[in-house]
């Protein structure tokens, strides 16, 4: 059910940035230096919360820097990316950029989990329980880091409006919030519950949960039931719009 | 949850599995009792096996197992398994190296190093 998937950028020769990244990605997790590298450090940019410009990233007042070898595929802490959705990569320091004299390709790799099963009698129009997986669900095995993405897109689909669609902000507001129930009428039976109406029922609690994204690709009969895409691993923005 | 095994093989003379094929997590390797004293590192491709590039951490360190030797202990039988090597996140291959890729160690056997693996 695992999957990675690689998005490749590239620092121009005689430059030392990329362009704007939209990662794209579920979850940016490695870094493979596919192409050729000019001995320098790697250092991040992600735009400025006053939406316009970039800032250097830091970890715990630390300058994110990211030594490089040649060739290697690194494994990046997982959480640090979390929240980040669009990026620029640069070559050397604040101040002190190294460039690139030719084409300097890194490739950008996300991992997650994929492929939640589509039910054969998907259960629309009931509000939250659109949100309740029956037991049709197989239980995942989740890690605190792990992440599960709804599409609400699909809730739109051949014309049709979910009941539930203008009430899904609720729906899943306390788990964006980091709160521990992603329902509002929902039940807390635990993680054996069968017709449960809530995530957490399915999942336990999610207290390292703190965003849902509405992404993936879905038939036309999808409901919120059998819409939502199950993804571990990822650390992605908050995205509720 | 499911866990699944692969097993990697270096043959006797070798300091390099044939790459292996998962979608996962390792979470456990078993060291074969044979196994010549050499630390363990790994490579792995992101595009689908045409490449294969050692592993590093984030802080530029290159991503090894020291292996305590014996393997198995003469008292207990008790075997070697390295548990949750959580710096190896989600792959879909890995080649096992016995040794750090500019300095590697060549096995005097055979060996089968078994890789537990979660989805």
């Amino acid at each position: 059910m695992s999957s990675l998937t690689v998005k490749t950028v590239t620092i121009p020769g005689s430059g030392f940035i990329t362009a704007e990244i939209d990662l794209g990605l579920p979850g940016l997790r490695k870094l493979a230096m596919v192409g050729n590298w000019a001995a320098a450090p790697l250092t991040f940019l992600v735009p400025a919360p006053t939406g316009t410009g970039w800032n250097f990233t830091y970890d715990m007042g630390n300058l994110i820097v990211m030594p490089v070898v040649p060739g290697a595929y690194i494994e990046l802490d997982r959480w640090l990316w979390r929240g980040v959705d669009k990026l620029k990569i640069m070559s050397g320091l604040p101040g002190a950029p190294i460039v690139q004299p030719i084409d300097a390709s890194i490739a950008l790799i996300g991992s997650f989990l994929s492929g939640g099963p589509v039910l054969p009698n998907p259960r629309r129009r009931i509000g939250a329980t659109c949100v309740g997986w029956n037991g049709a669900f197989p239980t995942f095995s989740l890690d605190d880091d792990d992440v599960v993405t709804f599409d609400l897109k699909k809730l739109l689909v051949a014309g049709e409006t979910i009941a539930s669609v203008d009430r899904f902000d609720l729906t899943v507001s306390d788990v964006a919030g980091n709160g521990h129930d992603a329902t509002p009428a929902s039940r807390t039976l635990g993680v054996a519950a069968v017709s449960g109406t809530m995530v957490s029922q399915r999942f336990g609690d999610w207290p390292e949960t703190d965003w849902i994204e509405y992404t993936a690709e879905l038939g036309v009969t999808t409901s919120m039931s059998n819409s939502f895409v199950v993804s571990a691993d990822v650390n992605v923005r908050a995205s509720l719009e | 949850m499911s866990l699944a095994t692969v097993t990697a093989h270096i043959p006797a003379g070798q300091s390099a599995s044939a790459p292996v094929t998962f979608s996962g997590k390792v979470v456990k390797i078993a060291v074969p009792a044979n196994w010549t004293d050499a630390p363990m590192a790994f490579k792995t491709s992101e595009d689908g096996g045409a490449t294969y590039r050692p592993m590093y951490r984030s802080d530029g360190n290159l991503i090894q197992m020291p292996v305590q030797l014996p393997v198995v202990d003469a008292v207990t039988q008790a075997a070697t398994t390295l548990l949750r090597p959580e710096f190896l996140g989600e792959l879909d291959n890995l080649v096992v190296l016995s040794g750090p890729p500019d300095d590697l160690v060549p096995q005097t056997y055979a060996v089968d190093i078994v890789l537990t693996i979660e989805p």
